[in-house]
C-alpha cells in the first residue's frame, strides 16, 4: 500500500463504505498502522470521521494504530490453544506493546476469563476449564504431595536397616487425593467413554498432555480431532506398519503418554506405565498403538533387561518384542 | 556352531568384528569427542577436568560392542582400560590401578606397541614439545638413548609432567618411563609395584624398595598416569557390567562404594574420560535410586542411551554379517531368512543387534530360508525341549568361561604372581551362592577376613593368604589365627604359591594357625581356582544378561543358577566342602575323596610340596604315601564336576577306568586314557585331549611328551590342527575336545 499522503488530492469527505472496508483488512492482520488505513490522502475532518467509525465498531485506535481489541484478541489466542506460554503472549498479540500487553493480560486475570498454569517450570496462559486446577484442588494436591513425600522419606536406606517399602494401600490413598475431584474415583467408572481414562497420577499426567500435544493437529484444521482415542477404529485396526501414515491417533497418543510420564534424567519410561494410563480402552489396545508408534518412529520399545524386576502383572501389559521378549521400556526418539 | 565366525557376543578387545557406523554413532562421538576435549585441554597447557558419561542399554544392545568400536577407532591414541565389577569385593582405586596397569599391557591394533608405550611416548612428546600423533616416534628415542641420555630425558619428563600437573606422584612416574625399556624380571618386578600389588621380596629388593605402594600413593598414582596420557593419549576407563554391584542381600553398599571411587576419580583426578555401562532397567531401578543426589551428579553427568537398530540399520548389519561367509555360502538377502521372517526380523521393535545376530547364524546354521521349518519349531518348542537346550546352551556357555580361566591363569601365572585376591573372592563368593543355606558377607573397613559365611552350622571367616612378601603373608596368618579363637576360620592360599623355605616366620605363623584347632588350612589347586574364576564369569555374564539362548534370549539368572547348581555341584566342589566345614558328599561316578579330618590333627604336620598343576589335573587321585591326615587335600582330591567335564547334560561321561591308577606324576591322566574308547585308535593328541576335554595347548604337549618322551611340539600341534572340527580352538592357546566326527 503506497503512503497515503503522496497519493491523490486530500478530500475531507468519507467515501461510503470507507469505514467497513477498513474494519475487515484490520480484523484480518489482527492491527494496521493508523496512517496506512486508506489510500487516498484524507483530509483532518475524515480521518476523525475514519477513527471514530472504526472505534464505534469495537476496534481499537491509538496514536500509531488500528487494531483488534487486546481482550479479543487474547480471548481468541486462548480459544485457539489449550495454554499459551506467558512470555510470549505480547509478541503474538498484533499492534500491542508489552507494557500494553502486560495490561490486557492483567485485566483478563482479574476478569476471571484466563489462569496462569505452570507447566514445565514456565507460566503460561490458559482458559479456566477442567484442565486446570481451582485452588482448593491445588490445596488437596499439596497435601497429598506432603504425605507422599513423608512416606518416600520411610524408604531411604539408612545403614544397618534394612530396605523399606511401602504398603500399597497407603500410596493408593495418596495417590487417588492426587487425582483432582471430579476426575478421581467416581470418574473411574463413569469416563469409560472417555478418550484416555485414567485412574493414577500417571495416568492423568499421561491424559493431560496427548490432549496438549495433539493440538497443533487441532489448529491444522477444524476436522483434527480434539482428543484422539485409541478406540477410534483406524487408531486400534491399523495394522503394525513401518510407514510414518500408519494409525496415526494412536500412535500420537502413546508418544504423548510416554511424553509425559518422562522424567528429567531418566529418558526411559516404564511401559507398563504407559499402558495403565490408557488402559480405560483395555490392555490390548494400548499395546497395539505402542506397536504401532515404534513403527513409525515415533518411540523405540526396548526389551526387559531386568533381572526379577518385571512382575507377572507388568509383563502382561508389555508389547511382545522378536522371540517373545516382554518390551519393557520406551524412548521417545528423534529419528 | 563351534567354529563359527559369527559369535553373538563381542570380544571387547576383539579387532575382527562387525560394525555399522551409523548404530549409536551419536554414543561413540560424545565417547570420542571427550577424548578430544581431554587432549586439547592438555595441549593448551592444563590438564582437563575429568569427563563422566554414562551409558545404558539393555542385553545385547551393544555395550560391548561400543567399547570395540572405540578401540578400533581410537585406540592409536588413547589407552583403554576395561573393569567390571567384583561380586564379592568394593571396589576401591587400587583395584582400578591395577587394572589400568593390566590394560596397559595390551597391544594396540595394527601396532607393535603396547597401551602403556602410548602413554609414555605421550609424555616424551609432551617434554620435547613434539606433536602430540606421533607417541611411539618419540620412544624410539628413549629406546636408543644411552644410559646417561636416558637419565636426562626421564628427568625432563617428569619436569614437564610436573609443570603440567604439580601434585603428581614422581617415584612411580619415574618407574613407569622406565618400563618400554626394561625386560623379563626388572619389567615384572616394576610392574608388579606400579599397579598397587605386592612385590615378592626379591622384586622388592630388584626395585630397590621395602614395602609395596602404600594406599596414600595410590590416588596420586592415578592422577599422574591421568596426566601423563592426556597430551596424546588420553585414558579411557570404561566400568562395564554395573549391574553386577546390586546384591540384595548386602544391601545397597557395593553400589556406594562404586559410586565413591568413581566421584573420586571425577573430582581429584584430572584427564580421564570415564564411561561407565550398565543395563537400562537395572539402572534405573536398581541403581540411580539408592544414589544420593551428589553421586548422581557425578556418575550421570552425562547420559547416553543405546539405541535399538532401525530397519535400515538392521538390513545394513545383516548384510554386513553376509559379507563374512564364505563366497561360495553367500547369497543375497532375505536369504539365509525367508521373506516373511526376514520382514518381521527388519520391522518388528525390540529387537537387539544380539537377537538379530543369533537369529541370523541360526538360520545360516539350518542352511536358508525354511520358514515351514522355522514356524514348526517354534510351535515344537515345548517346555521339555527348551530346557534340554538351555542345558545343552548352558554347558556350551560354562566351557568357555572356562577356556576364559585357564587363559587368566596362564596370563597371572607367566608374570610370576598368584591371582589377586579379588577375583578370588568372588570366585569363592559366586559359587557360595549357589549353595544352599549359605549366606556370604563381605568384610566392613575394620574387617580383617575376605569373605564370612553364614550357614547353619554358624560363622566361617575366610582369609585368602594370596601375599606375595612373607612380611604380609606372616601378619595375614597372625590375623587368621587371631580370628580362629572366635570361630571357625579357613585360609586360602593357591597352591602354586609355594612358601619358600627361607620364609621361616611364615612357616611358624602356617603351624601357629593350624595349632588352632577351629583353623583350617586350605592350598587351592589349578583346577579348583580355574573352576571358581568360570563360575564367577558365569554368574557376573547371567546377573548382565549375557548368555542367551539360541534364539537370543537372555538366559534368567535363576535357570543359570539352577543349571549350574543341578550340574556343576558346586556343593560337592572339595574347596567349598572344606569352607563349610563338612565332607563332599560322594559323587555314584567319581572317586571317593579324601575325607577332612579334624583341623586339629595338622598341628606338626608340615604340608608336603604342592603338586604341580600339571600333575594334578584332571583331578588325579591322591599319589599314595601318609594319607591326609594333616590338612585337607582337595588340590589333589578329585571330585566332580571338574571344570574340563564342561558339557555335562550331552557329553556322556567316560568309561570308569578298568585298573586301579598307578602312582606317580601322571598316574592318574595314564590311568583314565586308555579308557577313552573313541580315542583308542587316535593320535596322542586326540587321546590326551579326549581325557582333557579342555585344556591348554603346553598342557596337551606336556601329556603327550609325558606318555612318549620322544614326541615334540610341532607333532602335537599337527595333529590337534588334523583333528579338525573334533577341536574346538580358543585363541591359540586352549583347546577343547568337542568330539564331533570322531
Amino acid at each position: 500500500m503506497a503512503r497515503a499522503r503522496t497519493r491523490g488530492p486530500v478530500t475531507d469527505d468519507l467515501p461510503p463504505g470507507t469505514v467497513a472496508e477498513v474494519e475487515g483488512r484490520v480484523r484480518a492482520a489482527g492491527a494496521l498502522p493508523a496512517r496506512r488505513l486508506v489510500a487516498a490522502k484524507l483530509g483532518r475532518r475524515a480521518e476523525v470521521l475514519l477513527r471514530e467509525g472504526l472505534a464505534r465498531r469495537g476496534l481499537e485506535v491509538t496514536a500509531k494504530v488500528v487494531r483488534v481489541a487486546l481482550p479479543e484478541q487474547l480471548r481468541a489466542l486462548l480459544a485457539a490453544q489449550p495454554s499459551v506460554p506467558a512470555a510470549g503472549v505480547a509478541r503474538r498479540l498484533k499492534g500491542a506493546s508489552a507494557k500494553e500487553a502486560a495490561g490486557a493480560v492483567a485485566a483478563l486475570l482479574d476478569a476471571g476469563e484466563a489462569v496462569v498454569v505452570a507447566r514445565g517450570g514456565k507460566d503460561h496462559l490458559a482458559r479456566p476449564s477442567g484442565e486446570t486446577l481451582r485452588r482448593d484442588e491445588i490445596a488437596r494436591l499439596q497435601d497429598a504431595a506432603q504425605r507422599l513425600s513423608k512416606l518416600m522419606a520411610a524408604t531411604k536406606p539408612r545403614r544397618g536397616k534394612p530396605p523399606r517399602t511401602l504398603w500399597r494401600a497407603d500410596v493408593d490413598a495418596c495417590v487417588h487425593d492426587l487425582a483432582p475431584p471430579g476426575r478421581d474415583a467416581p470418574a473411574r467408572e463413569t469416563r469409560t467413554a472417555a478418550p484416555v481414562a485414567n485412574t493414577t497420577p500417571a495416568q492423568e499426567r499421561a491424559t493431560a498432555v496427548p490432549r496438549a500435544t495433539v493440538a497443533p493437529a487441532r489448529e491444522t484444521g477444524p476436522a483434527a480431532p480434539v482428543a484422539p482415542s485409541l478406540s477410534s477404529p483406524r487408531a486400534i485396526d491399523a495394522p503394525v506398519a513401518p510407514a510414518r501414515t500408519a494409525a496415526p491417533n494412536a500412535a500420537d497418543v502413546v508418544v504423548a503418554a510416554v511424553q509425559a510420564l518422562q522424567r528429567p534424567g531418566a529418558p526411559l519410561v516404564f511401559v507398563p506405565d504407559v499402558v495403565r494410563a490408557l488402559e480405560a480402552q483395555g490392555v490390548a489396545a494400548p499395546q497395539r498403538a505402542l506397536l504401532a508408534a515404534a513403527a513409525a518412529g515415533g518411540i523405540e520399545l526396548r526389551p526387559e533387561s531386568g533381572v526379577g524386576l518385571l512382575g507377572a502383572e507388568d509383563a502382561a501389559r508389555c508389547p511382545r518384542g522378536p522371540t517373545g521378549v516382554p518390551l519393557s521400556y520406551a524412548r521417545i526418539l528423534g529419528r | 556352531m563351534h567354529s563359527h565366525p559369527l559369535l553373538e557376543h563381542a570380544d571387547p578387545w576383539s579387532d575382527e568384528f562387525v560394525d555399522v557406523e551409523s548404530l549409536n554413532a551419536a554414543v561413540s562421538d560424545t565417547i570420542l569427542r571427550s577424548i578430544d576435549k581431554i587432549r586439547d585441554g592438555t595441549q593448551r597447557g592444563a590438564v582437563p577436568r575429568s569427563l563422566s558419561v554414562l551409558v545404558l542399554g539393555p542385553a545385547g544392545a551393544g555395550k560391548t560392542h561400543l567399547f570395540a568400536r572405540l578401540r578400533r577407532r581410537a585406540a592409536r591414541r588413547t589407552a583403554f582400560v576395561l573393569l567390571r565389577p567384583e561380586l564379592a569385593v568394593d571396589p576401591s582405586p587400587r583395584h582400578v590401578l591395577a587394572a589400568c596397569m593390566d590394560a596397559l599391557q595390551r597391544p594396540v591394533p595394527e601396532r607393535q606397541a603396547k597401551q602403556v608405550d602410548l602413554v609414555v611416548g605421550s609424555a616424551l612428546a609432551l617434554a620435547h614439545g613434539r606433536g602430540p600423533q606421533w607417541p611411539l616416534s618419540s620412544l624410539e628415542q628413549l629406546q636408543d638413548a644411552g644410559a646417561e641420555q636416558r637419565e636426562d630425558l626421564i628427568e625432563s619428563v617428569i619436569e614437564a609432567v610436573r609443570r603440567l600437573a604439580p601434585d603428581i606422584e614422581e617415584s612411580w612416574l619415574e618407574r613407569l618411563l622406565r618400563l618400554p625399556v626394561q625386560t623379563g624380571a626388572d619389567r615384572r618386578a616394576a610392574l608388579a609395584w606400579l599397579s598397587g600389588r605386592e612385590p615378592d621380596q626379591g622384586q622388592l629388593q630388584r626395585l630397590g624398595l621395602t614395602q609395596p605402594l602404600p594406599d596414600a600413593s595410590v590416588l596420586p598414582a592415578l592422577r599422574t598416569l591421568a596426566a601423563t596420557a592426556s597430551y596424546s593419549t588420553p585414558l579411557v576407563l570404561v566400568f562395564d557390567q554395573l549391574e553386577n554391584l546390586v546384591d540384595e542381600l548386602a544391601g545397597p553398599g557395593r553400589i556406594h562404594a562404586y559410586a565413591r571411587v568413581v566421584a573420586e576419580l571425577f573430582d581429584t583426578v584430572s584427564g580421564l574420560v570415564l564411561v561407565q555401562m550398565a543395563l537400562d532397567a537395572e539402572w534405573q531401578r536398581r541403581i540411580r535410586p539408592v544414589l544420593s543426589e551428589a553421586e548422581r551428579s557425578r556418575l550421570e553427568a552425562r547420559l547416553e542411551t543405546l539405541a535399538l537398530p532401525a530397519p535400515d540399520q538392521r538390513t545394513q548389519l545383516v548384510e554386513a554379517w553376509l559379507a563374512r561367509l564364505p563366497p561360495e555360502q553367500r547369497q543375497p538377502l532375505p536369504w539365509p531368512f525367508g521373506e516373511q521372517v526376514w520382514r518381521q526380523w527388519r520391522d518388528q521393535p525390540g529387537a537387539t543387534p544380539r537377537m538379530l545376530l543369533v537369529a541370523f547364524r541360526d538360520a545360516v546354521e539350518r542352511g536358508g530360508p525354511d520358514e515351514a521349518a522355522e514356524a514348526a519349531l517354534a510351535a515344537a518348542a515345548d517346555e521339555t525341549a527348551a530346557a534340554a537346550e538351555r542345558a545343552d546352551r548352558l554347558a556350551d556357555l560354562w566351557s568357555e568361561r572356562v577356556a576364559a580361566a585357564l587363559l587368566v591363569m596362564h596370563e597371572v601365572h607367566t608374570h610370576g604372581r598368584g591371582l589377586d585376591s579379588a577375583p578370588l573372592a568372588s570366585g569363592l563368593a559366586a559359587a557360595l551362592r549357589l549353595v544352599d543355606g549359605v549366606q556370604v558377607r563381605s568384610p566392613g573397613p575394620r574387617d580383617a577376613f575376605d569373605l564370612r559365611l553364614v550357614g547353619a552350622r554358624g560363622e566361617v571367616d575366610v582369609f585368602l593368604v594370596q601375599g606375595a612378601h612373607p612380611k604380609s603373608v606372616a601378619e595375614r596368618l597372625r590375623k587368621a589365627a587371631e580370628a580362629a579363637q572366635q570361630r571357625r576360620v579357613v585360609a586360602v592360599r593357591e597352591a602354586a604359591l609355594a612358601f619358600p623355605p627361607t620364609w621361616e616366620r611364615v612357616g611358624e605363623r602356617l603351624e601357629a594357625l593350624r595349632a588352632v584347632p577351629r583353623a583350617t588350612w586350605l592350598e587351592l589347586g589349578h583346577a579348583a581356582a580355574v573352576d571358581l574364576l568360570a563360575v564367577r564369569d558365569l554368574l557376573s555374564s547371567a546377573r548382565s544378561q549375557d548368555l542367551t539362548t539360541h534364539d537370543g534370549q537372555p538366559l534368567a539368572e535363576d535357570d543359570v543358577h539352577r543349571w549350574a547348581r543341578d550340574t556343576l555341584q558346586p556343593s560337592r566342589w572339595p574347596v567349598l566342602a572344606t569352607l563349610l566345614g563338612a565332607t563332599p558328599d560322594v559323587a555314584p561316578d567319581a572317586p571317593a575323596p579324601a575325607p577332612a579330618p579334624p583341623a586339629r590333627a595338622a598341628a606338626g604336620t608340615a604340608t608336603p610340596p604342592p603338586v604341580p598343576p600339571a600333575a594334578q589335573t584332571p583331578r588325579p587321585t591322591p599319589p599314595p604315601g601318609p594319607p591326609a591326615a594333616h590338612t585337607p587335600r582337595p588340590t589333589t582330591t578329585p571330585g566332580p564336576p571338574a571344570a574340563h567335564t564342561p558339557r555335562p547334560t550331552t557329553t556322556p561321561p567316560p568309561p570308569a577306568p578298568p585298573s586301579p591308577p598307578a602312582a606317580g606324576p601322571g598316574a592318574a591322566f595314564a590311568a583314565v586314557a586308555p579308557t577313552i574308547a573313541a580315542a583308542a585308535a587316535a593320535p596322542a593328541a586326540a587321546q590326551v585331549l579326549a581325557t582333557l576335554r579342555l585344556a591348554s595347548v603346553e598342557r596337551v604337549v606336556a601329556e603327550v611328551r609325558r606318555r612318549d618322551p620322544h614326541s615334540t611340539r610341532a607333532r602335537v600341534m599337527a595333529e590337534l590342527r588334523a583333528l579338525g572340527r573334533q577341536v574346538r580352538w580358543f585363541g591359540r592357546s586352549i583347546v577343547h575336545w568337542t568330539g564331533d566326527g570322531a
